[in-house]
């Protein structure tokens, strides 16, 4: 099937985020704004303005009530989905590069940057679900990699038993953030950690990286469950959720490193692999530059992929999709 | 002898396949016990999805 282009960014696809239902389809971009879109046709539905940078992240809450945003103007939006409205800023000594709301919606992390003079941090905010009520200004813990890599990428485990953070030397924290205790530390990747999604249950995540590699990990002990070779440096990863027991990578060399041949190979396919097997099962293509971020509908029948070219390109699947089987 | 080495290394490819999905499975339904069992003791146990139609009357 022909894939539904969302045209409405004007600079490249920074994160996009389907609500649990999968109706919605939430993207940001280096233009300073967010918007909604439904997923099934592409048309839009609001725009979220405010932000005087690049809006580098983007989560929405279980009931797509709330829309949280991360920006380079070093500060996160919480909005009211619904209306657009901005609920609150919380602001920082530098930019935003991740959020995610927790399993159970009741707080939310951002990941800032590290700059002179300011160590990068995941700080965790409460959140009021109640769109007319107040929100605290009061962090309920700042997490530093003390002495170590910065964090670029972060999420919450099952339960909201630990917060997982990817760094930029490729290694993974595992952190007990109500004692603000570092459990466990591995370096599984070569490369700065550039996505990190979890699975429905959040037992697992993969993590993508410009190693070129991804990998699953176990939630619980990071144990490394799985790993995804590729030929190109990695942006983001997904975990198909239903259907099919895939995972889809995408990426590609960045503007300032692409040579004539490496674009003529074309590596700004969307990979999809057998997530078990480990073994690549096909390829998509469309984007006219890196693909920056990938994420799949909570019921599997469709992607979207968000490219440095300023597009979102929504993919549902075709018949063949749900009948492909892999000999065993 | 190159079709039976093909059928050799074919057998031995299912035979890993096979090995890695039940060691997939094997993994999944030990952690959704373990997950279960921690939402348990928890108090967050998941709310059945007709939310609000089979609700418990106290």
């Amino acid at each position: 099937m022909r894939p539904i282009l969302l045209q409405g960014h004007t600079r490249s696809l920074t994160q996009i985020k389907y609500n649990r239902e999968g109706d919605l389809l939430f993207s940001c971009s280096k233009d300073k704004v967010a918007n909604v879109w439904y997923s099934h046709n592409g048309e839009r539905l609001g725009t979220y303005t405010g932000h005087q940078g690049a809006v580098w992240t983007i989560d929405v809450n279980a009931s797509s009530t709330l829309l949280v945003t991360g920006s380079a103007d070093n500060s996160c939006k919480l909005w009211e989905v619904q209306t657009g409205r901005c609920l609150k800023t919380w602001e920082f000594n530098t930019a935003v590069k991740r959020v995610e709301f927790s399993e159970d919606n009741s707080m939310v992390l951002c990941v800032t940057e590290e700059r002179m003079g300011f160590a990068g941090t995941v700080t965790v905010y409460p959140v009021n679900n109640d769109v007319n009520g107040k929100q605290s200004d009061t962090p309920i813990v700042t997490i530093t990699n003390k002495g170590g890599s910065k964090a670029v990428v972060a999420g919450w485990t099952c339960l909201d038993k630990y917060i997982i953070t990817g760094h930029e030397d490729g290694s993974i924290c595992q952190w007990d953030w109500k004692t603000n205790e570092k459990v466990k530390a591995i370096t599984p990747h070569e490369g700065v950690l550039s996505d990190m999604q979890f699975s429905p249950d959040r037992t697992y995540f993969i993590t993508a990286s410009k190693d070129k590699i991804a990998k699953i990990f176990d939630s619980m002990t990071l144990d490394i469950k799985k790993t995804y070779v590729s030929d190109t440096p990695l942006n983001s990863a997904a975990i198909t959720p239903k259907h099919q027991e895939f995972v889809v990578l995408g990426g590609g060399q960045d503007a300032m490193n692409v040579t004539t041949t490496s674009a003529r190979q074309g590596k700004f396919e969307s990979r999809f692999y057998h997530k078990i097997l480990e073994e690549e099962v096909g390829r998509v293509r469309g984007h006219f530059g890196p693909i920056n971020t990938i994420a799949v509908h909570p019921d599997g029948t469709s992607y979207s992929s968000g490219g440095e070219d300023g597009y979102v390109r929504v993919h549902h699947f075709d018949p063949d999709y749900f009948t492909f089987k892999l000999e065993i | 002898d190159d079709l039976a080495m093909g059928d050799a290394s074919a057998a031995k490819l299912h035979a890993e396949r096979r090995k890695a999905v039940e060691e997939w499975y094997g993994w999944r339904k030990a952690t959704e016990r373990k997950l279960q069992e921690d939402r348990k003791a928890l108090g967050k146990e998941l709310q059945a999805t007709d939310d609000g139609k089979s609700e418990a009357v106290e």
